[in-house]
């Protein structure tokens, strides 16, 4: 069960004089969700970028699946299994909702160019198979009903629904999902925590990051926390609840000549 | 759904009876032509519709399909079949080529990198002169005969045979195009157009794709050139301009990029549209110019888009 999927190993990432991620050391397991927390501008999205091949490590490694993730382009990680959604909504903006999924499901499909000319009964069975999926992670999300829609014309919510359908569809071993509730509503919200949950009973293995505390705690089998490019904690929720160091990162430090 | 099968099956008589109806010499000119800007409509719309990478430099592979078959045909006597098939071999390899060169490129970048390939052919076609014969061109590019035994021959050289020789191979195009957008090229091109981060980020491999676009663009764009070249018999290092690569973009875009059929109503409306203008004798380019600029700015998603809207054919486009 100590199954490790991910690693990362005294992970640097420098921008120039600025180290956004400053070594930094953590384990993912299989069929957990762990969470990524910190103030603004703490290196959360970077470390994203770093692992799915969008920016380059200055230094450090990543392994996945005991094997090293070296100079890979992102499409090169994604198709390892890693697959990532984005903090500003990313989707496929002039396609319907059916076509965002089974975009989403392209490495499933291994049709040469002979089959695509030809419309070959190979080729059939492919977009058969395709279709079958898409129509199983629409229902998953809950987007049944708005198959034919244009994506760019769902409401905000959907939209970062639709943007982890198009996410499961590539099927991930390891899920990343940069700030999925960001700009949502109560209700819309919910629906997400919902979903997230429902991934976590399929046992996809999920990062996350997040800066609402309720789904974050609510959710999360370990949490690490980062500031200023550095990890300062890590642990089950309820340790980090209570440590002084997340506390302080937070909330600041209270000044000493304020204390009168 | 319907109706879309009905206004193709309308076009696709039209076309077919076309010549039978109309005799005029002209007309069949015309239609010849506009067959061939299809073709190279097609090309470009592949590349600038379905991935949305601008290429000002589709003449280099119309003109490399040009040269290639014409002088396969003068030096080597291949007839225009052979010479189809290298200038298709070729373009595609030039293309693929410069994709590998210049996708890494993207946006502005890219789109210099094509005028620049273009514009460096020209200049080979101006100044190899043992092989181009340079700005004096080549001449007696040969049409084609074929001999049916007991019912006589078809000489290519008349316009009908040539008429249906460019509509089959029209055909072709759009049916190739047709397959390969509605699949998981398609939709890999698509995505590239749409989001390229998100494409990548789902494991598509957006540079590989890219190249392969091109590559089919280039062989389309080739075989348009053989197909020209042999149809006016006399070529010159004019098959590289500028003018001939703007003017299918202008044809994709104001017809409606990213669809089927916007590209082939923007090859025949541009190239009827000058010829309408003749009435304004000197000023008929400036006018052009203005014809242009009117669509571009009132129809900016392509005349397809906008007549089927008026015709209330649904919410998609074929």
């Amino acid at each position: 069960m100590n199954d490790e999927l991910l690693k990362t190993n005294r992970l640097m990432v420098r921008f120039g004089g600025l180290t956004a991620v400053n070594e930094v050391n953590f384990s993912i397991f299989r069929n957990e969700i762990v969470s990524l927390i910190g103030p603004n501008g703490a290196g959360k999205t970077t470390i994203f970028n770093a692992i799915t091949g969008f920016l380059k490590k200055t230094s450090g490694s990543i392994d996945f699946e005991d094997q090293e993730l070296k100079n890979l382009k992102p499409h090169e990680i994604a198709q390892r299994g890693i697959i990532r959604t984005f903090q500003i909504t990313s989707l496929f903006p002039n396609l319907s909702v059916l076509d965002n999924i089974r975009t989403g499901h392209h490495m499933e499909e291994k049709e040469a160019i002979f089959d695509a000319l030809f419309n070959t009964k190979r080729k059939r069975l492919i977009e058969d198979e395709t279709l079958a999926r898409t129509n199983e992670i629409l229902k998953f999300i809950g987007l049944e009903g708005k198959k034919e829609n244009i994506a760019s014309n769902l409401p905000y919510g959907e939209q970062r629904l639709l943007e982890i359908g198009i996410a499961l569809a590539a099927k991930p071993k390891l899920l990343l999902l940069d700030e999925p509730s960001a700009g949502l509503n109560d209700t819309e919200t919910q629906v997400m925590k919902n979903l997230i949950k429902k991934m976590r009973d399929q046992k996809i293995t999920i990062l996350l990051v997040e800066h609402d505390m309720k789904i974050v705690m609510g959710i999360s089998d370990r949490i690490i926390v980062l500031n200023f490019g550095k990890k300062i904690a890590e642990g089950t929720p309820e340790e980090i609840r209570n440590n002084p160091e997340v506390i302080r990162a937070y909330l600041g430090e209270r000044r000493k000549d304020a204390q009168h | 759904m319907r109706s879309y099968r009905t206004i193709t099956l309308l076009c696709l008589i039209g076309a077919s009876i076309y010549p039978i109806l109309i005799k005029d010499p002209y007309f069949m000119h015309m239609a010849i032509l506009i067959g061939i800007y299809i073709l190279l409509a097609i090309s470009i719309n592949l590349l600038l519709g379905y991935t949305g990478q601008l290429s000002l430099g589709h003449a280099a592979f119309f003109g490399v399909g040009a040269y290639v078959s014409s002088l396969s045909y003068l030096s080597l006597k291949i007839p225009i079949w052979g010479g189809m098939v290298m200038a298709l071999i070729a373009s595609g390899a030039l293309g693929y080529i410069a994709a590998k060169l210049s996708l890494k490129l993207r946006g502005a970048y890219f789109v210099i990198m094509t005028i620049g390939i273009a514009e460096v052919l020209k200049l080979v076609g101006l100044n190899w002169v043992d092989l181009t014969k340079g700005p004096m061109g080549l001449t007696d590019i040969g049409v084609p005969k074929i001999d049916l035994g007991g019912f006589g021959t078809i000489d290519f050289s008349n316009k009908m045979p040539y008429y249906y020789l460019t509509l089959l191979l029209v055909l072709l195009c759009i049916y190739l195009q047709y397959r390969l957008v509605h699949s998981s090229f398609g939709r890999a091109f698509i995505s590239i157009r749409e989001n390229e981060d998100l494409a990548e980020s789902v494991g598509i491999n957006c540079y590989k794709y890219l190249v392969i676009v091109v590559a089919i663009s280039a062989s389309i764009a080739g075989v348009a050139g053989s197909l020209y070249a042999h149809y006016v018999s006399f070529i010159d290092p004019g098959v590289f301009a500028f003018f001939i690569s703007v003017n299918v973009v202008v044809m994709v875009i104001g017809g409606g990029q990213g669809t089927l059929g916007g590209p082939i109503l923007g090859a025949i409306l541009f190239t009827m549209i000058p010829e309408w203008l003749r009435v304004f004798g000197n000023a008929r380019m400036a006018v052009y110019a203005l014809v242009v600029i009117f669509i571009v700015i009132f129809m900016p998603r392509g005349i397809l888009f906008y007549i089927t809207k008026l015709l209330n054919l649904g919410k998609r486009t074929p």
